[in-house]
């Protein structure tokens, strides 16, 4: 009960108990499966797995990449899609570690310009999707695109290394509970949308508008401007991932940013078959984000090669399409 | 009223067996008996009407016909005097339909829309198009219905009247290619309200058309509200009502007013008014609120004063705009021109948005409820509460609990049966759905409210619900804008009705005027000599 509806009530729910019996059992499912990973890659490595440095290494190394599930996460809520966020957060963090290194630029400086970036990219794809109603999958596709080509011409296909250590201090060496204060960073982030989501009226408003944009519409909210606000939004998040990245890394590599869109795709519909069952949630995607750094992690440690990873994210976001898919089906006929 | 009707054909001597004779054809739906024990029977080259108000079991017995609807058993059906078994299948025994929509492609061209249905039967794929046979065909086609349409246009840059005869044409392609598929001799074709969006004066051009189809042999049912025309086309009618045969007449000497008579109920419905009867003195401290000049859709420069605390009835049949009125006024269908007066105020009816109407304190209460009133996935407190949601900010968050306790309210006052102001509004029943929806609006006590068919699939104890939440709107100062075709409604709920024909006001009753007959008569007539 408590977790189904905690967030923004003060009472415990009265009238809601036998329906929430059920909800509630696919709301803990995502966490029981997490749990049986656990302890299965627990039995299996008991000296590596269970070690406190290694889930240090699963919480601490995954800010970036739960940063850029939730940039992916907004504009599904209103019923959009935005590909470009794995992209914009390599082409933001590109941006900052060439002007940091190669030019010299202060460090601040540079991640401001980097944020900025990521922030104009959403005011792009918001500009020309919603100007003449294009398809948000195919511009968001190019966009990407662009982006990744731009960090290629920027770095000439190679590593930049070197980025200011007061960064990486900040971001990677700093601790907290023994856990880089990365993870906090993201979890700040979650925090602002969970609120924005549950408990602001233009949170609410987006809700409608991805139930349905006519019913929106006919109800007098603003589509396009709630639309282009999360783009807006989705650009300036990655862009900020893009900031832990290289803080993170202490260089950008041209080909990580990309590689992030698959897996935060996977985390946020995974996430919508938790916490609140049928709908898209940080919560829940946050959940997902460490579910799927968990598994990959095991599976390392295992001695299973690297390309277990691209398996894993690809089998789970196929796994999650189609649970919530089925989940969705059943509440609309029960 | 009952069956004395003599056919052209019986009267020429040729009379030829009915080419499909349905008997006994009964439909129940729960608690509705759709219909009763209907016989038709169409003979070939001749062409029927089948008249009947909204609701009078016309569509079923279409549905039956083209096999979406099972009937009851008892239900028994000839083909070729050849007793068959429901369901009917279309394509083997060549029936072909025409409906108001026309069913055509529009981004594809004149010719690919008709070779189209040919392709479509399983079995046919992997086989080559034969462009120029296609386009021989066609062309001959055309010519033996003496339409002229380019074949090379695209669909969509069609005027609506070639649009028409193009759906009508394929339809008799589709069934001579069931014809010679199946080896039937005769055929049928069917065509549902297909002169609904057409001007009246191409109106014949389509009725010239519908008269060569039954010339080459095919039986034709037209099922239109349009009664000149019906008059003009048919040699006899059939009338349903309340799903059953009330009338079987031959339209020699049938008059527009002769045939709407022959629809209505044989005694009036008296009217429970007192469910919703206005106050005796309903506030005056509302704004007034007219229309002045409206343009849009096939509204033609329509002027009407909203007054508040009224309910105004909006009575016309689909295509005579009436039922865009609603979505026009809320900005959700752009006018092309006129103003909007609120008091001393005026507002370009062309640039009104929806959240500008919202602003104005316009509700509307579209007849798409799912689609277009409410998010459905969502619970019945975050559709409620949509519209005003800073209310329940506290410290900058949202109070969730507080906004419930409030729904819970809202759901007592407005008599949704719910187990919970948390429950999604797909759990709920369509009455109740609709009293979300009207309680969306409601509850910020509207200005304006705008209702399209708001009892739709609703049924009789909701109804009378919503009757009285929708007076206690008006009571609180609303000017209500009601549209339906359900004229009975009208009847039982206005305090004005406003007939719409052809895009024009061509009657404004006040309260004594108001009966059933009147309506129905101004609604139905050709808009020529009913104008008031």
């Amino acid at each position: 009960m408590a977790v189904a509806d905690a967030p923004g009530t003060t009472e415990a729910g009265d009238v809601e108990v036998e329906r929430r019996s059920s909800t509630w059992m696919e709301s803990l499912a995502l966490p029981a499966i997490w749990i049986v990973l656990i302890i299965v890659f627990a039995i299996a490595e008991p000296g590596s797995f269970l070690s406190s440095e290694n889930a240090a290494n699963v919480f601490g190394s995954n800010a970036a990449l739960l940063m850029v599930a939730i940039a992916a996460l907004l504009p599904f809520v209103v019923g959009d899609f935005d590909f470009s966020v794995g992209a914009v957060s390599g082409l933001s963090a590109m941006i900052i570690a060439d002007l940091n290194v190669n030019h010299h630029v202060g460090i601040v400086l540079a991640c401001l310009i980097g944020v900025a970036i990521g922030l104009a990219t959403g005011g792009i794809n918001a500009a020309a999707i919603l100007t003449f109603e294009t398809d948000p999958f195919i511009i968001t596709l190019a966009t990407g695109t662009i982006a990744t080509g731009v960090v290629y011409a920027i770095s000439d296909s190679d590593t930049v290394a070197g980025t200011s250590q007061g960064l990486t201090q900040i971001v990677f060496n700093d601790e907290l509970l023994g856990i880089p204060l990365e993870f906090y960073f993201g979890l700040a982030i979650v925090a602002i949308a969970w609120y924005w989501m549950r408990l602001t009226p233009s949170g609410q408003r987006a809700l409608f508008v991805g139930q349905s944009r006519e019913v929106a519409r006919l109800t007098g909210i603003r589509v396009k401007r709630v639309r282009a606000s999360t783009f807006l939004a989705s650009g300036l998040i990655a862009g900020l991932s893009g900031v832990i990245a290289v803080g993170a890394a202490g260089s950008a590599d041209p080909s990580s940013g990309p590689a992030l869109l698959l897996p935060a795709f996977a985390a946020a519909f995974l996430g919508m078959t938790t916490i609140e069952p049928g709908r898209f949630n940080a919560i829940g995607t946050t959940i997902a984000v460490f579910f799927l750094a968990t598994g990959v992690d095991g599976l390392q440690l295992l001695g299973v090669q690297d390309w277990i990873q691209d398996i894993f994210y690809g089998g789970v976001l196929v796994i999650a399409v189609t649970a919530s898919r089925l989940l969705q089906r059943q509440r609309l006929t029960r | 009223m009952s069956s004395e009707f003599t056919s052209d054909l019986e009267v020429s001597g040729v009379l030829q067996p009915p080419f499909v004779r349905l008997e006994n054809i009964s439909k129940r739906y729960g608690a509705v008996q759709a219909l009763d024990r209907v016989e038709l029977s169409v003979r070939p080259g001749e062409i029927i009407g089948l008249l009947g108000q909204n609701g009078s079991g016309k569509s079923t017995l279409v549905g039956i016909l083209s096999g979406t609807v099972q009937p009851d058993s008892g239900s028994r059906v000839w083909i070729d005097e050849q007793e068959i078994s429901f369901p009917l299948v279309p394509e083997r025994h060549a029936f072909s339909f025409v409906f108001q929509h026309l069913a055509l492609v529009p981004n594809l061209t004149v010719l690919e829309n008709l070779v189209i249905p040919e392709f479509a039967q399983a079995g046919q794929l992997g086989r080559p198009i034969n462009w120029r046979a296609a386009r021989r065909r066609a062309r001959d086609l055309f010519r033996e219905f003496g339409v002229s349409i380019p074949l090379d246009r695209r669909v969509n840059e069609l005027p609506v009247l070639d649009r028409a005869m193009l759906a009508i044409v394929r339809a008799v392609a589709n069934l001579r290619r069931s014809q010679l598929d199946h080896g039937v001799d005769g055929g049928m074709l069917v065509l549902d309200e297909p002169t609904v969006f057409l001007p009246s004066k191409e109106k014949r051009f389509l009725l010239d058309l519908i008269r060569r189809s039954a010339d080459a042999g095919l039986g034709v049912v037209f099922v239109s509200h349009d009664l000149p025309s019906v008059i003009d086309v048919c040699s006899r009618v059939v009338v349903l009502r309340n799903g059953q045969l009330v009338a079987e007449a031959s339209t020699h000497e049938a008059t527009p007013e002769s045939l709407s008579q022959l629809m209505l109920p044989a005694s009036l419905r008296t009217v429970a008014r007192d469910v919703a009867s206005p106050e005796e003195q309903p506030r005056t401290t509302a704004l007034p609120i007219a229309v002045d000049g409206l343009v849009g859709g096939r509204l033609r420069g329509l002027s009407l004063n909203l007054e508040p605390g009224t309910i105004l009835g909006v009575a016309g049949l689909v295509g005579s705009g009436a039922q865009e009125l609603p979505y026009l006024l809320f900005g959700a269908q752009r006018a092309r021109g006129g103003r909007l007066k609120i008091g001393d105020g005026a507002h370009p009816l062309r640039d009104l948005t929806p959240p500008v109407a919202a602003a104005l304190g316009f509700g509307l209460v579209p007849a798409d409820r799912a689609g277009e009133g409410l998010a459905t996935g969502l619970t019945i407190a975050e559709n409620t509460e949509i519209r005003r949601l800073k209310r329940y900010v506290k410290h900058g968050a949202l109070r969730r609990s507080w906004m419930r306790r409030e729904v819970g309210k809202v759901c007592v006052e407005y008599k949704v049966k719910t187990r919970s102001p948390n429950a999604r509004i797909v759990e709920l029943s369509g009455g109740n759905q609709q009293k979300v929806l009207i309680a969306k609006w409601c509850d910020a006590n509207p200005r304006l409210l705008l209702l399209h068919e708001p009892t739709q699939g609703v049924d009789v104890v909701a109804r009378d619900e919503i009757y009285s939440l929708l007076r206690k709107a008006a009571n609180a100062g609303a000017a209500i804008v009601w549209v339906t075709t359900d004229f009975e409604e009208l009847v039982t709920v206005s305090d004005r009705v406003a007939v719409l024909v052809d895009g024009a006001l061509t009657a404004d009753l006040a309260s004594e005027q108001i009966s059933l007959e009147t309506i129905t008569r101004l609604a139905l007539g050709s808009s020529a000599g009913l104008a008031a």
